[in-house]
């Protein structure tokens, strides 16, 4: 169990560091492929990004060895298993809010995703209330962008 | 005429009762947001960003500076009421500020915060505006491999001051550096990393990178630790009522305290705040450490001294003018607040920079009246006037407290472009510095990396150009040579030679040897 646990928490400390890696990679190669670093005898467009990407990818392979050969950290990861959906969910209705925006316009998308995060951040408990804080929430917004700095926000019929 | 005079004159702009709402406003979010453990004056500064494309540029920057001074001064609330300090730059006041607060003499701590962040702040803007058109005219001394070398140094500063996560602050700098390069060529018209979106081709804005790194992170940052919310919620509710009566600390106090105490902390704090990357907290903890070892009676340290209060809350608000310093003549930004000032420089099409100070004083001028006027009249007026309702104002409850973040984040990426893609960028961004953050990335880094980068490979490749492709020119210019050695020496001192950290100063206030 130990060590399987102990391979987890090593997976997951690692996967960061092994995905800068991979994105320095791809920035490497999408700057090898622009041109060549010298033209002319003066540095082109893909100089400055070549230095970048092999000092980044020099950097990402050290914190992966750093990463692998350190001790697995497997308490953190089992204390973080609960706590680390809730970001996902914040993500998840941004994401959600975004999309709608411009579809459902500003009231309707911003009552919805200021009473999400409400209750990403509390509970379900008196849910009234909450509906009243976000739709508050959302009159104040509008005052603050449409009213006091002339923002032109979406709404839902043109 | 003369820029003193100009930023006098400027105080006149104070007049104007909506340019005195903005101050006044910017002050009291500033101090809000840095009271509440969790948030920062920072994150105030990201979330109002795009209210400044509708408000006159000077307003704007009026605004940004009251913020700024408020933000240093108000994390000494819950440092001394429940010794949490709002802002790590509070951090050392907490040591001092929490016994006090214990033997029942929190409102006097706060009295002497208030006090010493007065003076602080005031010597720091005083300096700021009487030696900033100097090192303007300095900087105009600057040539193009030299600019190059002074923009290296500043970056690696940033990223060595970050002693125990070096590699990962170079990682998230170069994150930033790589940012910066997606779009078009700052030197030929070719599209570099668009990877076929339109989109991408203009570049990525700042605004969407400074409200996705500070204001969308924290938001899933804080998802994360509601259990703690709750915890420091019943704190505040259960610690003791202040009465404004209290707050005045009696001249006696600040006799034995000493004058020379302000004006040697004040300097500690301008000169760090000069430097990048340093910011508040090291300004605090040297002025601290400064205190303690030039005390009669260090044992006195740790046990709620009103002496380490004035050291370190003198020292983080005389930061704030000597932050500005670099960012308004060289045009590099210290920390994560003058970088989002300038932004707001940027936005309104202003380039900082050695002839800022000359060509367009105007605009600055008033900003450093602003900063001066929060120090001396706002610190203290804000303490008289609400000092007694802060507990309950920092007490507010987090989910409406987010929920009016998020609102503010992501509709305010909307404003610049008026496009939901601007929106989804500051999402993206906002993820990649929320698991930046997760796994001890600083991303102030990837912010100044971010930043710096246009002329960073500006400079480099024009230095390159000039001396038909001989790296040596760095060397063999005095400029560059001169920031070189500067990079060099910071190099020992910060990362080979370790010097005292924060974490070395205990409960008792002893330093460990």
């Amino acid at each position: 169990m130990s060590t399987h646990n102990s391979l987890k928490g090593q997976g997951a400390s690692s996967a960061f560091p092994l995905l800068l890696c991979s994105v320095s990679i791809i920035y490497l190669i999408s700057a090898m492929l622009l041109d060549s670093p010298i033209s002319n005898g003066r540095p082109s467009a893909s100089f400055f990004p070549l230095v970048v990407g092999s000092v980044s990818l020099a950097l990402a392979v050290t914190l992966l060895v750093r990463a692998l050969s350190a001790s697995s950290e497997v308490h953190q990861t089992n204390n973080l298993s609960r706590a680390r959906f809730r970001p996902i969910l914040v993500m998840v209705a941004t994401l959600a809010y975004i999309l709608a925006f411009t579809t459902l316009g500003y009231f309707l998308a911003s009552v919805l995703y200021v009473l999400a995060i409400i209750l990403l951040f509390s509970d379900f408990s008196r849910l009234l209330g909450k509906i009243m804080i976000a739709v508050s929430l959302t009159l104040l917004g509008y005052l603050l962008f449409e009213q006091i700095f002339r923002v032109r926000l979406p709404t839902l019929w043109g | 005429m003369d820029f003193t005079a100009l930023v006098l004159a400027s105080f006149t702009l104070l007049l104007d009762p909506v340019t005195l709402l903005y101050v006044v406003a910017g002050f009291l979010i500033g101090t809000v947001f840095a009271a509440i453990p969790g948030l920062t004056a920072t994150l105030a500064l990201a979330l109002l960003l795009p209210l400044t494309y509708t408000l006159d540029v000077t307003t704007a920057l009026m605004a940004c500076a009251s913020i700024y001074m408020a933000g240093m001064c108000g994390g000494s609330i819950t440092a001394t009421t429940i010794n949490i300090p709002g802002a790590p730059s509070s951090m050392m006041t907490a040591l001092e500020g929490y016994p006090m607060q214990q033997r029942g003499q929190g409102a006097l701590a706060l009295g002497h915060a208030s006090f010493a962040s007065m003076v602080g702040g005031g010597i720091g803007a005083i300096l700021l505006i009487v030696l900033a058109p100097f090192v303007a005219k300095a900087s105009l001394l600057v040539q193009t491999a030299g600019k190059f070398s002074l923009i290296a140094f500043a970056l690696i500063v940033i990223v060595i001051a970050q002693r125990d996560r070096i590699v990962k602050s170079a990682m998230a700098a170069c994150l930033g550096l790589m940012l910066a390069t997606i779009g078009l060529d700052t030197m030929l018209p070719v599209a570099r990393f668009t990877f076929g979106m339109e989109g991408l081709t203009a570049g990525i804005d700042l605004m969407p990178v400074i409200i996705g790194t500070f204001a969308i992170s924290e938001l899933l940052i804080q998802a994360s630790s509601i259990a703690e919310h709750r915890r420091l919620r019943q704190e505040l509710q259960q610690s003791q009522t202040i009465r404004r009566r209290d707050f005045l600390p009696p001249l006696s106090a600040i006799r034995g305290i000493g004058l020379w105490c302000y004006l040697k902390s004040s300097l500690i704090g301008y000169s760090v705040g000069t430097l990048p990357g340093a910011g508040g907290s090291m300004g605090s903890f040297l002025a601290y450490a400064e205190a303690v070892r030039t005390s009669k009676c260090p044992e006195r340290f740790g046990k709620g001294n009103p002496e380490g209060i004035a050291a370190s809350e003198s020292a983080n608000n005389a930061v704030c003018g000597g932050a500005l310093v670099p960012m308004l003549t060289f045009g590099i930004p210290g920390d994560p607040i003058t970088a989002i000032v300038l932004g707001v420089l940027i936005i309104n099409g202003i380039q900082p920079g050695p002839q800022l100070m000359t060509d367009q004083a105007g605009l600055i001028a008033p900003m450093l009246a602003s900063l001066l006027f929060s120090a001396l009249v706002l610190i203290p007026l804000t303490l008289f006037l609400i000092g007694p309702y802060f507990i309950r104002i920092v007490s507010i409850r987090k989910d409406m407290l987010y929920g009016a973040i998020a609102l503010l984040a992501v509709v305010g990426s909307y404003v610049a472009t008026y496009s939901a893609y601007q929106m989804g960028l500051t999402l993206a961004l906002g993820i990649l510095a929320y698991f930046l953050r997760h796994y001890g990335y600083p991303v102030v880094a990837l912010l100044l990396g971010f930043i710096l980068g246009p002329n960073l490979e500006e400079f480099l490749r024009r230095a390159l150009a000039l001396s038909n492709g001989n790296p040596l020119v760095f060397i063999t210019s005095l400029d560059s040579l001169f920031f070189i050695l500067l990079t060099v020496f910071f190099v020992y001192f910060l990362a080979i030679r370790k010097p005292i950290q924060p974490g070395a100063i205990g409960e008792s206030g002893r330093i460990a040897k």
